[in-house]
């Protein structure tokens, strides 16, 4: 049985109420651009830009709010918050 | 102004408990939850083990409509990449109706809705949908929370249940955030599978993990099933960052094998759900859990256990104990961090705190598994070990927890942490069942326990 897990096939497989305001955000003034953040991240909400790390504009659409990148992050350039009550990832076989 | 005697921030295992204690004591108690609805914010693969039962008399009368009782336990461990062959492989099959208490495989939504169905009836109350987005303090005590609402709403004590990236445990000062060299991040497939075809599964249906170096775990429902995992071995987020490498690569490694493969095409399973979830996994029991006015429980305190890493169990331990000592200190006037402490001085000695001694050692083990001379021998104690924490001491089970002890004496020169897996992890599951073997066993055990501070391992 073949599955392959791409970016494409979890998009299908999870549910989320797109959040209605920001949540998340990378403080660039604190960024080193080391990376950890987009290593862990399996949705590749991150990329390094200019030496600084910065999010996906989709990411209230795709993230599991697990916080591995704000757990990871070094010098505590992310701002990780929860979508508003009510928003963000429904695990709908939780 | 909203004013209770309890808020509760968190509608999971941690914080229902809390909430249907502090309500049977007649507290005025807030639950107030982020998702819609009851677990929306959980992911599924729990297995409720005996010790739940045995400790929280009221769920023995559950009945989740989507829950399995498991019949067959696969425990393995594969080798790590790129070779994955299956070093070790072996099947238990349980009689379940020869226990009072069962395993269950259970999904979250259903078993957190069924506690918080339990809290209600008690007279909690439950505001859902709303995110609690800071602490109200007076004097540097907290004395509340504010919503995403706007909403104040005073309380003489917070219990905060709000999970492993705990928002409150940052706003009350307590810590920034976990260590990430704690902390593995599991990835996880549900599928759905045909009902008849998991009955057909193996002796009357059921599965349960293939732990390993992988730590990776099964857990099957009546209509489907979730395979978890985090990586090779015990991957923790520490870990990844320095070998920058993620998790989905090496969790799709864990199908690959052809017995996983096997299972997949017999059961005609359908992948329904990926989701991503933190996991604490640590070696010494988070110390500062509790301040003036507010205490930690569950993964928000970091709790899961460090030999599965399971937490559902803590969680509803923590829950409840912090509610009676809420109770208490809120009859006494006295909500400080000094009276508080209580909460953290009882824990410390309650099973789930007793579960951390000799933590490092325990986790090492899995580290061990495959580089030790003794490696084979560890993985039949650790799996004996496990079965005993999910199918209790009666039936099938029985024999070993004679033979449990012997293979502990014959490793204990090499592998000296072995005499505190014993004290410490076969106690605790021992007084499920009031069975002359367990007793037997428990002899043993303190056996052991002599023989281990006579040659000075422990």
């Amino acid at each position: 049985m073949e599955i392959n897990l791409t970016l494409a096939d979890k998009k299908k497989l999870m549910t989320v109420e797109k959040a209605s305001k920001d949540w998340l955000k990378v403080n660039t003034d604190l960024c080193t651009g080391c990376g950890n953040c987009a290593i862990v991240c399996e949705m590749n909400l991150f990329s390094i830009r200019g030496g600084k790390a910065s999010i996906s504009k989709d990411y209230r659409e795709w993230c599991y709010e697990c916080g591995a990148c704000y757990l990871v992050c070094e010098p505590d350039a992310i701002e990780f918050n929860y979508p508003p009550g009510g928003e963000g990832v429904v695990f709908v076989y939780g | 102004m909203q004013k209770y005697d309890i808020v509760v921030v968190g509608g999971g295992p941690g914080g229902t408990l809390a909430a249907k204690t502090a309500a049977e004591k007649g507290m005025k108690v807030l639950v107030i939850e982020r998702g819609r609805e009851i677990g929306d914010k959980i992911v599924s693969g729990a297995i409720v083990l005996p010790k739940m039962f045995r400790d929280f008399p009221f769920t023995r009368t559950m009945n989740l409509p989507r829950a399995r009782i498991p019949r067959t336990g696969y425990f393995g461990f594969f080798k790590p990449p790129p070779s994955l062959e299956v070093a070790y492989y072996s099947i238990v099959s349980m009689d379940p109706d020869s226990q009072e208490y069962p395993t269950q495989c259970v999904y979250m939504k259903e078993f957190v809705g069924f506690l918080a169905d339990a809290a209600k009836e008690a007279g909690a109350e439950f505001r859902m949908a709303t995110l609690v987005s800071d602490v109200l303090r007076k004097n540097g005590k907290i004395t509340g929370v504010i919503t995403d609402k706007g909403d104040e709403i005073q309380s003489d004590i917070v219990i905060a249940a709000d999970g492993v990236l705990s928002l409150i445990a940052r706003k009350a000062g307590l810590r920034k955030k976990w260590d990430p060299w704690g902390v593995v991040n599991i990835a996880s497939l549900t599928f759905s599978a045909p009902e008849d075809k998991i009955d057909e599964e193996g002796i009357g249906g059921g599965v349960y993990s293939i732990m390993g170096l992988g730590a990776n775990y099964h857990c099957v429902f009546k209509d489907g099933f979730h395979i978890g995992g985090f990586g090779f071995p015990a991957c923790t987020l520490g870990r990844r960052v320095q070998a920058r490498r993620g998790v989905t690569a090496e969790y799709l490694k864990f199908l690959e094998p052809p017995l996983i493969q096997a299972m997949l095409k017999r059961l005609e399973a359908k992948p329904v759900e990926f989701s991503m979830h933190p996991l604490t996994w640590f070696d010494e029991m988070p110390k500062e859990i509790y301040t003036d006015g507010l205490m930690l429980v569950g993964d928000a305190a970091g709790l899961p256990e460090p030999f599965l890493a399971s937490g559902i169990y803590e969680a509803m331990y923590s829950g409840r104990l912090a509610a009676e000592v809420a109770a208490e200190a809120v009859e006494k006037g006295d909500t400080s961090k000094g009276f508080l402490k209580k909460y953290y001085d009882v824990l410390e000695v309650s099973p789930v705190g007793q579960q951390f001694v000799g933590g490092k050692q325990i986790r090492a083990m899995f580290d061990l598994v495959l580089t030790h001379p003794d490696g084979r021998k560890l993985v039949d104690l650790m799996r004996s070990i496990s079965m005993f924490l999910f199918w209790g001491w009666a039936g099938t089970i029985a024999p070993a927890s004679v033979t449990l002890p012997l293979m502990i004496t014959t490793l204990l020169d090499k592998v000296p942490v072995l005499a505190k897996v014993a004290g410490l992890y076969l106690p605790v599951a021992a007084p499920s069942f009031s069975e002359p073997l367990s007793r037997l066993t428990n002899e043993l055990v303190a056996g052991v326990m002599r023989s281990a501070m006579t040659k000075g391992g422990v």
